[in-house]
Order: C-alpha cells, then sequence, then structure tokens
C-alpha cells in the first residue's frame, strides 16, 4: 500500500478522475437536452380512449400521451377508496387534449379508468396559427358556407384545401412583410426627409416638392398592395371545415388558420421520419407563433449569430492592438504590470455589470449623442438612441476583450527572441518585424483568444436584455431596405428566448420541449462556431509553427 | 580636450597602422587588405556591468575574422555591437567607436535597418521564418519593397545556390522551411543574410547546434563565401577557427588580448593568456 501511495498512482487515479467526471457531466448534459429536445418534432400516436371516473358520467378524449409517472395510491386520497386495496400505485398519464378554445390543453389521467383505448387511423392532428393544435377528425369541407365534400372525401379534399392555402398564405407574408412593410418603412423615412426640411428653415421648393412627388408615388404602391391584399385576403377566407373534437362537439374552422393537417396513426416510418425533418426545419426557418411557443426560432439564430459576428469583429481588432502596445511597445514595469492586472479582473466582472454600463453609456449617451446630432428630425422617437444590435455588441466585445488580450499577449510571449532578431538581422524595422513575423507566428493564439470570446458572448444573455435583446422582435436586423443593415434594431436572441419560452410563457406544459430544442439549437451553434474557429486555429498553428526556445 | 582626443586617436592610427603592417607582412600575397571594420576604444555596459574593456581591433575585407575565448570573454557581444543588435538589449550602453568604412555605426544619423542591411548577421540556433523556404530568402527583399516576381526568383534561385542548398531544396521552394534539417536550416539562415547582399555577415557560433557532418558543409561555405563578402565569426572550437579564418582574435574577460594572423597566432601566440588558452589550460 505504502508503495503504491509513493508510485504516485493515486495522484494519476485522481486526475483521471475529474477529467472522467467533467466528460461524464458535458456528455450528459448534450445527451438530456438533446433528447428532451429533438423528439419533439417526432409525430407520436394519437390515442382515443375512454375516460371514466367512479361517480362521473365517462368522456371520451383524443390526444398524445405526453408522458407518465408511477403515483403512490396514499397520494391519491379522492380515488383511493375506490381503487382494489391491494393496489400499491397507479399510473397516471399526461395527455395533450389540444382544441385550447374549449377545453385545457392537457388533462391527467389515472390509467385505471381509462378503457377502449384505440389509436384511429382517421384522426387528425391540426396544426393552428392561433390555439395550438387540434385533434379529432375532418366532417365536411365548405367553399363559401356550401358543402363541397363530405364523409371519407373529405379529408381528400381538405388536404388539397391546405396546400393551395399554404400558396395563398406565403403569397399574402410576402406583400404583407415585404412590400407593404417597404413602402411604410419609406414612408417614414420620407416624412422625416420633410420634418428635417422644416427643422432646418429650408424653403427649398424644388425639394419640396420632390418630397411630394415620392409620397404620392409611395401612397399610389401602397394603396395597389392594399388592394392585391385584400383580394387575396378575400380568397385566403373562402374556405372552411367542419372538425369534430372528442365526444362529437363540432367546430367551424376556416382554413386560414391552419398551417397543416396529418394523420400521425396513419404514418408509416419514412412518413414518420419526413414529418419530423420538415418539422426541424420549419423550426429553423420559421418565426415564433403564439407568443413564442409555437414556430419556429430563426430570428433567435440570425439575430444571435449576427450579434457574435459584429462583436468578433470589433474585439479581435481591438484586443490584438492593445495586446500589441502591452506587450510590445509599452516599457515593462509596474505600470504596465498594473494595467496588466486591470485587464485580468475585468474578465471577472459580472456580465450584467457590463449590461447596466452599455445601456448608461452606449445606449442613453453615445446614443442619444449620435440620435440629436444625426436624426434630429425622428426625435423623441430614437434611433440609436434606444437598446439594439450595435450596442449589444459593442457591450459584449468589451466584456470579452480581456480574453483576447490575454490570450493575443500570452501569444506574443512565446515566440523566441531569435525570430524577432532574425527579421530585425535582416534590416526589418520593429514594425516590419511585428507586421510579418511576429503577428503571422502569434496568429494562432490571437484566436484562441477569439474562440474563448466567441464561447463566451454567444452564451452572455443577461446583459443583452439591457442592450437590445426583445422578446420578439417584427423585423430581421437585415433587409432588403436601404441600408439593408439596421444596427440599431432590437433583435432576438436564443439564450434569452430560452429564458422567456421557459419561464415568461403562458402554456409552459406546451412550450417545454420548445425550451430543450432551443437550449440545443444554441449549444449547436456554439459549437459549430467554437470548431469552426479552432479548425482555422489549428491550420494557422500547423502553418506557423517554430523551432522553441 | 580637443589635442588630447587628437591624441589619442593619433596613438590608434600607430597602432592600427603597425596591426596593418604586421599583418600585411605575413599575408604578402594577399595584396593590401582594406580595412573595413574598425573598432576604436570601445567599452560596452550592461547597465552596471562592464562586458567590454577598450577594445580596439580591425577588420578587413573580403577575410574570415574569428573571435574565441573562453565563455563569457565578450565576443558574442562584441559581434552583436556590428550590426547594433545589442540596441536590443535593455540598459546597453557602448562607449567609444566603431566604424564601418568611414561611418560612425553609433552615430544618431545612422539608420540601424540600413546598417543591418550592410551587415548581415547568422545566429547560433537556426532560425528560420515559419515561412516557405522561398519566402524565408525573399524576406530581406520583401522588407526593401521589391516585390517583383522575377527579380525574387533570380535572387532566391542565386542565394540558395551561394549557400549550397539549391540542390536539395530546388524542388520543394514553397514547402515550410521547418521541415528542413538542422543543418539545412542553418544554410537556408545564411542564404536569406546573403540574399541582400550585405558588405560583412556576421557568425555567431553557427556550428554549436549541428552535427558534425553540418559542421563541414557550413565550414566549407563559409570558405567559399569569403571571395564575396568579409565574415566575422564567433567560435567555441578552436580547430574551427583554426581551419575557415585568415586572422583570430583572442578576448579574455571583456578584453581583446590578441589579434593576429590565425597561423601566426596559433603557431606563435605573443601573450601567455594565448597561449595558455589554446593549449588547453582553461576555457
Amino acid at each position: 500500500m505504502n508503495t503504491w501511495y509513493k508510485s504516485g498512482m493515486p495522484w494519476v487515479w485522481m486526475s483521471a478522475g475529474s477529467v472522467g467526471i467533467c466528460i461524464a457531466l458535458v456528455i450528459g448534459m448534450l445527451f438530456l437536452i438533446a433528447t428532451k429536445g429533438l423528439v419533439y418534432f417526432w409525430p407520436k400516436k394519437v390515442i382515443e380512449a375512454v375516460y371514466k371516473q367512479p361517480g362521473s358520467e365517462p368522456v371520451k378524449i383524443i390526444g398524445e400521451i405526453y408522458d407518465e409517472e408511477k403515483v403512490s395510491v396514499n397520494k391519491l386520497e379522492h380515488i383511493k377508496n375506490i381503487l382494489p386495496s391491494t393496489t400499491q400505485e397507479i399510473v397516471r398519464y399526461r395527455i395533450k387534449t389540444g382544441n385550447r378554445e374549449v377545453q385545457p390543453d392537457f388533462k391527467i389521467v389515472e390509467a385505471p379508468f381509462l378503457s377502449e383505448l384505440t389509436t384511429p387511423r382517421d384522426i387528425v392532428m391540426l396544426e393552428r396559427r392561433e390555439w395550438g393544435n387540434a385533434y379529432g377528425r375532418i366532417k365536411e369541407v365548405l367553399h363559401n358556407g356550401s358543402v363541397v365534400a363530405t364523409g371519407s372525401e373529405a379529408w381528400q379534399e381538405f388536404s388539397r384545401r391546405v396546400e393551395k392555402q399554404k400558396v395563398l398564405f406565403d403569397q399574402i407574408t410576402e406583400i404583407e412583410k415585404d412590400e407593404i412593410s417597404s413602402i411604410n418603412y419609406y414612408r417614414d423615412k420620407n416624412k422625416f426627409r420633410f420634418k428635417k426640411l422644416e427643422l432646418n428653415g429650408d424653403k427649398d421648393q424644388a425639394k419640396l416638392d420632390k418630397i411630394k412627388k415620392d409620397q404620392d408615388e409611395l401612397d399610389i404602391r401602397f394603396n395597389a398592395a392594399i388592394q392585391k391584399l385584400s383580394a387575396l385576403q378575400k380568397q385566403f377566407n373562402e374556405d372552411s371545415f367542419v372538425f369534430e373534437l372528442a365526444g362529437g362537439k363540432t367546430l367551424t374552422l376556416p382554413f386560414s388558420k391552419v398551417i397543416g393537417g396529418y394523420r400521425p396513426n396513419e404514418m408509416g416510418l419514412i412518413a414518420r421520419i419526413w414529418f419530423y425533418i420538415e418539422k426541424f426545419f420549419a423550426f429553423l426557418s420559421d418565426v415564433p407563433r403564439e407568443a413564442n411557443t409555437e414556430g419556429g426560432v430563426f430570428p433567435c439564430i440570425f439575430g444571435t449569430v449576427m450579434m457574435v459576428f459584429i462583436m468578433s469583429i470589433l474585439v479581435t481588432p481591438l484586443g490584438i492592438i492593445a495586446a500589441l502596445y502591452l506587450r510590445e511597445y509599452a516599457k515593462q514595469g509596474p505600470l504596465t504590470q498594473l494595467i496588466r492586472i486591470a485587464v485580468n479582473n475585468l474578465a471577472g466582472v459580472p456580465s450584467i455589470v457590463y449590461g447596466v454600463f452599455g445601456l448608461g453609456f452606449f445606449v442613453y449617451t453615445v446614443g442619444g449623442s449620435i440620435d440629436t446630432i444625426f436624426y434630429p428630425e425622428v426625435l423623441p422617437r430614437p434611433t440609436f438612441g434606444s437598446p439594439g444590435l450595435l450596442w449589444s455588441s459593442i457591450t459584449l466585445a468589451i466584456l470579452t476583450l480581456p480574453v483576447v488580450i490575454v490570450s493575443t499577449e500570452e501569444g506574443l510571449t512565446r515566440i523566441p527572441r531569435a525570430i524577432r532578431e532574425g527579421s530585425l538581422a535582416l534590416g526589418a524595422t520593429k514594425a516590419e518585424t511585428l507586421w510579418r513575423t511576429v503577428m503571422p507566428i502569434a496568429s494562432p493564439a490571437m484566436m484562441t483568444g477569439l474562440i474563448l470570446a466567441v464561447a463566451r458572448a454567444a452564451g452572455e444573455v443577461a446583459p443583452l436584455m439591457l442592450v437590445g435583446v426583445v422578446k420578439l422582435a417584427p423585423d430581421l436586423p437585415v433587409d432588403a431596405n436601404f441600408p439593408f443593415m439596421h444596427l440599431e434594431r432590437k433583435f432576438m436572441h436564443l439564450g434569452f428566448h430560452i429564458y422567456d419560452v421557459g419561464f415568461q410563457s403562458p402554456n409552459i406544459e406546451a412550450a417545454r420541449p420548445i425550451v430543450y430544442a432551443t437550449a440545443f439549437l444554441l449549444v449547436a451553434i456554439i459549437i459549430f462556431l467554437n470548431l469552426a474557429a479552432i479548425m482555422i486555429r489549428n491550420r494557422l498553428r500547423e502553418q506557423y509553427k517554430f523551432n522553441e526556445g | 580636450m580637443d589635442s588630447l582626443a587628437m591624441a589619442e586617436k593619433k596613438t590608434h592610427g600607430i597602432e592600427l597602422s603597425m596591426m596593418k603592417m604586421n599583418l600585411n607582412g605575413e599575408n604578402s600575397s594577399n595584396g593590401a587588405l582594406k580595412t573595413i571594420i574598425s573598432v576604436k576604444d570601445c567599452d560596452l555596459f550592461y547597465s552596471q556591468k562592464q562586458a567590454l574593456f577598450h577594445v580596439n581591433m580591425s577588420i578587413f575585407a573580403k577575410q574570415v575574422t574569428a573571435f574565441i575565448g573562453p565563455s563569457g570573454c565578450g565576443k558574442s557581444t562584441l559581434l552583436r555591437c556590428f550590426n547594433r543588435m545589442n540596441d536590443l538589449v535593455d540598459g546597453c550602453r557602448v562607449i567609444g567607436e566603431i566604424r564601418l568604412d568611414d561611418m560612425n555605426i553609433f552615430d544618431k544619423s545612422v539608420n540601424v535597418a540600413d546598417l543591418r542591411r550592410r551587415v548581415g548577421m547568422v545566429f547560433q540556433k537556426p532560425n528560420p521564418f515559419p515561412k516557405s523556404i522561398y519566402e524565408n530568402v525573399a524576406y530581406g527583399l520583401r522588407i526593401q519593397g521589391i516585390n517583383d516576381k522575377k527579380r525574387l526568383d533570380e535572387v532566391v534561385e542565386a542565394s540558395l545556390k551561394r549557400a549550397a542548398l539549391w540542390d536539395e531544396v530546388a524542388s520543394r521552394l514553397e514547402d515550410n522551411a521547418m521541415g528542413l534539417s538542422g543543418g539545412q536550416q542553418q544554410r537556408l539562415v545564411i542564404a536569406r543574410a546573403i540574399a541582400i547582399e550585405p558588405e560583412v555577415i556576421l557568425l555567431d557560433e553557427p556550428c554549436s547546434a549541428l552535427d558534425p557532418i553540418s559542421t563541414s558543409k557550413i565550414e566549407e561555405l563559409i570558405y567559399e563565401l569569403k571571395s564575396q563578402f568579409t565574415i566575422v565569426i564567433v567560435t567555441h572550437n578552436m580547430q574551427q577557427a583554426a581551419r575557415v579564418s585568415d586572422y583570430t582574435a583572442f578576448m579574455y574577460l571583456g578584453e581583446l588580448i590578441e589579434m593576429n594572423n590565425t597561423k601566426a597566432l596559433f603557431t606563435n601566440p605573443k601573450n601567455s593568456k594565448t597561449e595558455d588558452y589554446i593549449t588547453g589550460r582553461y576555457g
């Protein structure tokens, strides 16, 4: 035992053990969020059953079994006496019954009281734009109130019309989102052009006429778009169908409220996989619906990635230049040491403090000044004087600056004196040596700094809540309207989305898988960004490896 | 003050010319030798510590001069004065004068980068840049703003040939220089130095990190290069000094003890310290 101790093996085991724990934790976490999040898109069987609690009328229910748990009978006082005395515990299902407008979304039922449990093939799961999913059967399809299909033909007719409606919906969205919002954007601009002339006391008739002319043109385009839109909308609202819920109650629903209808019990494996892929891509590419609890997360992905990119573009040059000065030009002494300690400590400041600083300094002071100088005609409506993408990126750039400085400095110190002297001895000046030799060799270290910065910035939420992230941003920060990049706009962020959907949503139970899926997506994006940076770094390392010492 | 300085200069002049005469006498076959670097009363301090004491010497053009002496005797320090590499050392001060042709290299008007273009240097350990072989050799030219591909190709090829490396690397000029062996790297560094056509090449123990075969290749190279460049080499290895150099300077504790024609110095040392050193009594 003593020799074993002396051999150093306990320490080897200890360190191996801690590495093992770390790996297990990371993999466990990824596995948890991946399984919980990714099963969300898989079509589950829809059951139909009769639920009869003793002493009350039997009810027919249709829905998906969401989860099940074993419950000890002792906890179920109200039904304890009814169950056979030998029963210790029973299974309890949580069934998603949908049809939120007429009943609660979820129903908790005890397994012993369920009977006639079947999975009929003709049950339809409706995905709707409002009120969540609905489960039931398609009875009739109506066109302008008159029946066009009924019985077994109703499903085919329904599927056909849903496809037609999809095309219409896309056209309507295009007009609303692109055409009308673009016209409104330029109308707004025009209004402020006029106001600017007024503010400047400019009475130039030519300019005023130009604005008037532009305004008229835009009005004509606007009216044309509105007409086109209302024609489409009329067509869009023509069709409806009769939907039978569990228990025989029927609803007449317009097609305009339906995204799609599926018969999950009818699907084979391939159909299910196809459905899964379709839903997964819809999740990646759609905008959120229903207070973010449904639909996709595209604006969040876009906002997160764009913010990280702008942050990187800002932080990398700044950090590298600061490190170069600190390491190469500043006289090494107590003062530089003090600055170095201060930089290191900046990395330890809680991020919310940066948020407060960003709000107070960038948004209100800098942004406010920009508004009074460059956009006086828009005031009191803020342009840059309110939280936005630019300020978020800058705030995070400051937050991650220490990481970049420290790694770059490390890289610079590691470069052997011999290589610098080699360059100087060939008649290069210090600046030329830095630019042509030292910086390329230190580039892998700079990339390390960037990797750490990206990892930190992509996951940061707290400061963003103060300087630019919102629950729902109507427009992306990039669109087809001049000047295309709208960095002053507020944006959505995956991290904040997780918080919002998970803790602020009205229908937490239904939104839970989305929280996991979003979390998985956020982790995946961070891993992807990091892997990309690591690959670049490894190539640089390979290219610029040098003789040590 | 003036007269004093003049007097001092005069004595140096006499000393130097005497030395030259002496050397010329024994090297009559080479004809008249031109002094390219002259060191006058050179003192060097690292902060408080003095590393060189009143060094006076002349280096002759197109000759190989070797500096020998025990570790810490200041031979590398003196060598690094010739291209002002010591400027990079914090707290290093030089008093006295070193002239390259007629230019005092410590003069304020001297551009250090220009000086280093005229006085090239090769270091103890091979220090190629982590770039391609081609870019390593072209580095000095690119620094001078020469980016003409044809011109660079010519110079790279010529330099590598002069450094006796061309045959080994001709087919892989775009490969990273880090893939070469130590001896090849050192010859690459020499090619890099001669690509910018310096007048003087300083070699600071160029073979101390190399195996015997690579060492002999470098020595052959030094012999070849002598016809075009003035070479100053610092070496620990007395046999090497005897093999490659025309003149040898023996330094001890920061002082130049003796400098003479290599053959004369090794066969007939004037100073007892030199004798002790070359016969292996210390160092």
